[in-house]
């Protein structure tokens, strides 16, 4: 049966993404025209994409991607766009999260505890030593 | 009316010389009874505010409060000391306290974060002010630890978006972690959920870079082998690429 | 030169600023400070008080220098006094330093308790005095008392000096009458009454009526919101060019209370001129939104109209992402064809996207369990329809404060948005005990204890149990709505229900039925608004009658059966073990703004449940749902809601019984329908006895007398309807919780096929005989001594003692009684009456009282009942 459909990212507008040329825009007229990135790239040479999506959600399973585009705008050292290529959704992978998660300072509150404790004092159970009493006279 | 209302009868308004209230105040802290010993505390301050004894009561009545987890009104009793002593050689401690009250309220990455927020600022102000006190040193390890959970905060959203399949706010919220807390232990498996995300977004070229620099820092770590072998399954002509 | 304060001087006229020092003689200037010494400090260090300002040893003293130190000694608040000497290098700062707040008294306040006012006011035990907050606290004062109407209070601070210099505040207060609105006349309004104009006022004319209201003490800020309200109201209907010429309160001769008078000139009625949207936006076409415009040129002129379609408009282009959309209407006015021109331009904006979505506030509830329901997401356009989506999808959760709104802030650039959902916690744990009082089943308790966030994971737990004297129940819920993060919500109830009715006799329990069963359930949206939702229940139902009361063996045959006479047909045929295995599913269509307590919005469910998956019971139900919710304004909440179902047996169960089972069928009662008993509408067997009348004959009982027995048999069809108008109180009331409102309740339970009824004959009513184990009855025999005395009896199965006399038989007598089947009718049950519910301080309360307009013959109607329950 049908399926929830929303539409995520960047709300991608054909008539400005044409209107976007390598050697004749600079990252000013970029932002102008498209508004600043949707993320831009940590590493190398930046780069900013504009990620538009839409997402199907069938009963009983989480939402999967079902159009996607993507604008990455490359810019040269003075800021002049280098080129703008289109990805859609051949690229897109299917990925299944990992599992293992990196510990945080809270411990998982017991059941119990949940009942009747109140939120878990975590700098308490785990903060090594507290304040020793005001020295000096 | 000026004294705590939990101070009992033994602390109402019995006008006293300083120094029998502040010993009582101070055996009674010893023998572990803080409830009284920070009324008694307070009593000392009101009823002698200009002996040089009120000083140290105020600090002491703090630290009793601190004793009995009341936390509020510990870090009260501190503020106003500083607002009064800001001079004084005992201020680090105050600061020090102020710190530990809210550091030890923490709740985890499930809930609200304010009080982690105000535990890094009253932190980070006692390594500012008195940077070779002896607190400073405890200050800066306990501020790590709180960085470390914000960015347990920010990863933990960044999951839950992955999890629903919002895949661009997950790629946005690990990339606030790298940006914000790359000191924190959380930085590797960041770098290895935004190559995650990257892949499901289509950019595998992004997801490449995340997964080199990842490679770069943290060589030995799970996070790495997990994508390189992700990079390897979905998007093996990038591992051919050099950069 | 410099005055020592005294203590006691008035605070109203403004203190004497300290004089300065004066400037040190000129040969002296440009000296260099060689030490710097405080002297008269006692609380202070003289660190902490040189640390205040800049002269330092070695600085060149000069006379600005001094006077900046000594205006940053003033602006530290902490001296009442302070000079700076320089006597060749030595620079010596004499302070003396402001007193330590000892105790606050307030005395004279009747009408504003001390609670009230502490809070409000800055000075506070053991914190340093000074005239500044004193001044301030006093202002603050005589505010409270302003916003009481009582204009004439004054407060007097006085200063009570210590040893140790120390101080006691006090503040005397004189409150003075409380000054109220006598009289409000309005000059040149001829279009509209004064009784109209008064009405749009909030300030009232004081009366007896009005005792309560706090609308007519007189306040001058009303006074100006009247004023606006008076504009608002013309410029709704038009009258562009009204002007409110004068506004005068005057003091009444006797200088207690006030006479408002108001000059208006109200100028010519407006219609509207050509009306067309102007937008700058680039997918918005302008011509298509004129058309979709409410007004059109030609219509009278209305200002609340204009701004209803700013909002909308701006609204519509928040749903296209452009949050920050300006919208201005730019009126042409033409006083010689009065009308106004009106174009709405909408100014160039970026599209804006979410920067971050933000959770504060949560101590208790998991984050994901609120961002879950976040329509919107980081890098998600922004769009204000999905944003008032998920605050009423967070509002439906039911653990936040009210009013919950999702806060909007200005991102770190103008196309960036961060959205905040800052929650205030309420108590999501619920112990309901509830107790009605009933004509038929006198004192009910019911108690539940539901936690609807159960561990902060927005899971819902619930245990309930009720007791009454006819009925035991208890059951456990639990629902999970997102389970394995998906969109699935699932749940699962475990219940025994015992159902028994002193069927004969009040006292004991006669009849018992007792269904033991779980549910378990999984919805799944499909849409934004819709969702499906599957159910699996199983029952054991085990119904029971008190044997020796009611078996009889009639017939001789040696086997006691269950007897019609003494327990009714349709009691013996229901008796039995049955297991049923029911497959249910629903469509649930839900748009309100809050599912907790919705004020707009509708929402309906039709659903169909098979009873024949294996167990031995055969049926099939459809029923169905619908509500609707108007909020009509200033409070008025109208609500509609209607339910209707239909039963049909699929397995004959033989004649003379209904092919659908007594404990599957619809009961209608209260607390469905007000103004009822519990099941007492509907179709039932009323067991009439018979009784005296006034003038001594005997003759059967009305239908209502209360030794009658009646016992509802429920229906196959049942439809009900509610109309309920929730009425908004006086702000007072509101603060209480108080939620008063009128209802009316239709409904009806009918279509089973008549049962068999048994009569017991007039007069001498009916013998049972008791019998022996073997079938025959039993009589008692006297036995005689050998003098003919009787000394006591045996029991003997010969209806004749040896000697013929007659024995007597064993057994008991049904006294005459005539059974009648009533109630079973399409026509509609109809009650009115009215209701309050109060968030009292130990939790919610509701009580009813209704007046059944329309019932049928042996209905049992119940007009009072309540409900209180209490959250923790």
């Amino acid at each position: 049966c049908s399926s929830i459909v929303n539409h995520r990212g960047f709300v991608a507008d054909e008539v400005l993404i044409a209107s976007v040329q390598p050697g004749v825009d600079n990252r000013m007229s970029v932002e102008r025209t498209l508004g600043r990135p949707t993320f831009t790239s940590e590493f190398g040479e930046p780069v900013w994409y504009y990620v538009a999506s839409t997402t199907e959600q069938a009963p009983f399973t989480t939402p999967k991607i079902t159009q996607h585009t993507v604008l990455a705008v490359r810019f040269d050292e003075n800021d002049n766009v280098l080129s703008v290529d289109r990805t859609g959704m051949d690229q897109v992978a299917r990925i299944d999260p990992d599992s293992t998660v990196t510990p945080t300072l809270g411990r998982d509150r017991g059941l119990l505890e949940d009942l009747f404790g109140n939120i878990g004092q975590v700098g308490a159970a785990t903060g090594p030593g507290g304040a020793g009493s005001p020295t000096g006279q | 009316c000026a004294s705590s209302g939990g101070g009992g009868t033994e602390t109402a308004y019995v006008a006293r010389d300083v120094e029998s209230l502040y010993t009582a105040a101070k055996d009674r802290l010893d023998r572990g009874d803080a409830k009284i010993a920070a009324a008694l505390f307070d009593e000392v301050e009101r009823q002698h505010p200009y002996s040089p004894w009120a000083r140290r009561a105020q600090l002491m009545s703090a630290f009793s409060y601190y004793v009995r987890r009341d936390y509020n009104q510990a870090i009260q009793s501190a503020q106003r000391f500083l607002s009064i002593h800001p001079g004084n050689q005992n201020a680090p401690y105050a600061y020090y306290l102020i710190g530990l009250c809210y550091y030890e309220q923490i709740s985890d990455v499930d809930r609200d974060q304010k009080i982690t927020q105000q535990a890094l600022t009253a932190l980070t102000e006692v390594q500012r002010r008195y940077p070779n006190s002896k607190y400073a040193a405890d200050a800066r390890l306990k501020i790590d630890l709180v960085n470390d959970h914000l960015a347990g905060k920010e990863m933990e959203i960044g999951r839950f978006y992955e999890d629903t399949g919002k895949w661009t706010a997950a790629q946005i919220r690990f990339q606030n972690v790298i940006e914000d807390y790359q000191t924190t232990s959380h930085t590797p498996e960041a770098l290895y959920r935004l190559t995650e995300t990257s892949l499901a977004l289509g950019i595998p070229q992004e997801a490449r870079r995340y997964a080199a620099v990842l490679g770069a820092n943290y060589p030995g770590s799970e996070w790495y082998e997990k994508a390189y072998e992700l990079i390897g399954e979905y998007a093996p002509e990038e591992l051919a690429r050099a950069d | 030169q410099n005055i020592p304060e005294e203590g006691q001087e008035a605070a109203q006229q403004p203190a004497p600023a300290p004089t300065p020092a004066p400037a040190t003689p000129p040969e002296q200037q440009g000296q260099v400070i060689r030490t710097i010494a405080v002297a008269g400090s006692q609380r202070l260090e003289p660190e902490t008080i040189v640390s205040y300002i800049q002269l330092r040893a070695g600085d060149l003293y000069t006379p600005a220098a001094a006077d900046q130190a000594l205006k940053d000694l003033a602006a530290t608040e902490l001296f009442s006094d302070y000079r700076i000497e320089n006597n060749d290098g030595n620079v010596v700062i004499t302070i003396v330093e402001n007193p330590v707040i000892n105790r606050i008294v307030l005395e004279g306040n009747k009408r504003l308790k001390d609670d009230k006012i502490l809070p409000e006011i800055q000075l506070s035990a053991r914190q340093i005095f000074t005239r500044s907050k004193v001044r301030a606290d006093v202002a603050r004062i005589i505010e409270l008392y302003k916003r009481q109407g009582r204009f004439a209070a004054t407060v007097e601070p006085q200063m009570v000096q210590l040893d140790q210099n120390r101080v006691d505040v006090v503040f005397e207060i004189t409150e003075g009458p409380k000054s109220k609105v006598r009289k409000i006349n309005i000059i040149g309004n001829d279009e509209f009454s004064d009784g109209d104009l008064k009405g749009e006022m909030v300030t009232k004319e004081a009366g007896l009526l009005k005792i309560f209201s706090s609308g007519t003490s007189y306040d001058p800020d009303r006074l100006a919101f009247d004023q606006q309200q008076l504009r608002a109201f013309y410029l709704e209907n038009g009258y562009a060019d009204f002007r409110v010429v004068s506004a005068v309160a005057e003091l009444t001769p006797d200088k207690k209370d006030f006479i408002i008078t108001y000059v208006v000139e109200e100028g010519e009625r407006y219609k509207f001129g050509d009306v067309e949207v102007d937008s700058q936006l680039r997918d918005f076409d302008s011509d298509r939104m004129t058309r979709s415009l409410p007004m059109k040129a030609g219509d009278w002129y209305d200002a609340k109209l204009v701004e209803d379609t700013v909002e909308s408009l701006s609204e519509t282009a928040g749903a296209f992402g452009y949050a920050f959309a300006d919208v201005q209407p730019d009126f042409s006015r033409s006083r010689e064809d009065l009308t106004m021109g009106v174009t709405f331009v909408i100014r160039e904006a970026p599209r804006v996207y979410i920067e971050s979505v933000d959770v504060n506030g949560n101590t208790l509830t998991q984050d994901k369990v609120i961002r879950r329901e976040f329509r919107l997401a980081e890098g998600d356009a922004f769009n204000s329809l999905q944003v008032k989506r998920s605050t009423a999808r967070i509002n439906s959760l039911g653990y936040f404060q009210e009013n919950f709104e999702i806060s909007q802030v200005e991102g770190s650039a103008p196309d960036r948005i961060v959205l905040e959902a800052n929650v205030e916690e309420q108590a999501t744990g619920e112990l309901s005990l509830s107790a009605g009082f009933s004509s038929l089943e006198s004192f009910i308790f019911q108690g539940s204890i539901r936690q609807r966030n159960f561990r902060g994971r927005g899971q819902t737990v619930g245990l309930s149990l009720s007791y009454s004297s006819y009925s035991r129940s208890g059951s456990i819920s639990f629902t999970e709505p997102y389970l394995f993060d998906k969109n699935i919500s699932a749940g699962i109830d475990i219940y025994r229900r015992d159902y028994n009715n002193g069927y004969y006799n009040r006292r004991s329990a006669t009849y018992e039925s007792a269904t033991t069963g779980f549910q378990a359930r999984v919805g799944v949206p499909l849409t934004e608004y819709m969702s499906v939702l599957g159910r699996y229940t199983f029952n054991y139902d085990d119904i029971t009658i008190d044997e020796n009361s009611y078996f009889a063996d009639l017939d001789g045959d040696g086997v006691r059966t269950c007897e019609p006479l003494l327990a009714g047909r349709y009691l013996c045929e229901a008796i039995g073990t049955r297991t049923s295995s029911i497959l249910g599913m629903s469509l649930v269509y839900r748009n309100l703004d809050s599912v907790v307590r919705p004020t707009r919005g509708e929402s309906a469910q039709i659903g169909v449940d098979f009873a024949g998956l294996g167990g031995n019971t055969r049926y099939l139900r459809f029923s169905a749902q619908a509500a609707k919710y108007w909020s009509l304004g200033s409070g008025f909440i109208f609500s509609l809601t209607g339910e209707t179902g239909l039963i049909q047996g699929l397995k004959d169960r033989g004649e003379g019984q209904d092919d659908v089972l007594l404990t599957d069928r619809f009961f209608l009662g209260e607390p469905q329908i007000r103004g009822f008993d519990i099941r007492g509408v509907g179709p039932r067997v009323i067991r009439r006895f018979y009784g005296q009348n006034e003038d001594g004959e005997v003759v059967l009982q009305p239908y209502d007398a209360n030794n009658n027995y009646d016992d509802a048999l429920g229906g196959k069809a049942m439809y009900l309807a509610k109309a309920e108008l929730e009425i908004p109180l006086g702000s007072g009331a509101r603060e209480m919780g108080l939620r008063p409102s009128i209802f009316l309740d239709a409904g009806a339970v009918y279509n089973i096929t008549d049962p068999v009824l048994v009569n017991s004959p007039y007069p001498d009513g009916l013998f049972i005989p008791r019998r022996d184990a073997d079938g025959n009855a039993l009589y008692y025999q006297n036995i005689y001594d050998n003098d003919g005395q009787i000394t006591g009896t045996t029991i003997v199965t010969s209806p004749l003692d040896p000697d013929g006399e007659e024995n007597t038989a064993i057994g008991n007598t049904i006294s005459p009684f005539v059974e009648e089947f009533v109630g079973d009718t399409w026509k509609p049950r109809v009650a009115i009456g009215i209701g309050v519910n109060w968030n009292s301080p130990f939790g919610p309360f509701r009580i009813n009282f209704a007046y059944p307009l329309l019932k049928q013959e042996g209905d049992d109607t119940k007009k009072f009942s309540f409900n209180v329950g209490t959250q923790f």
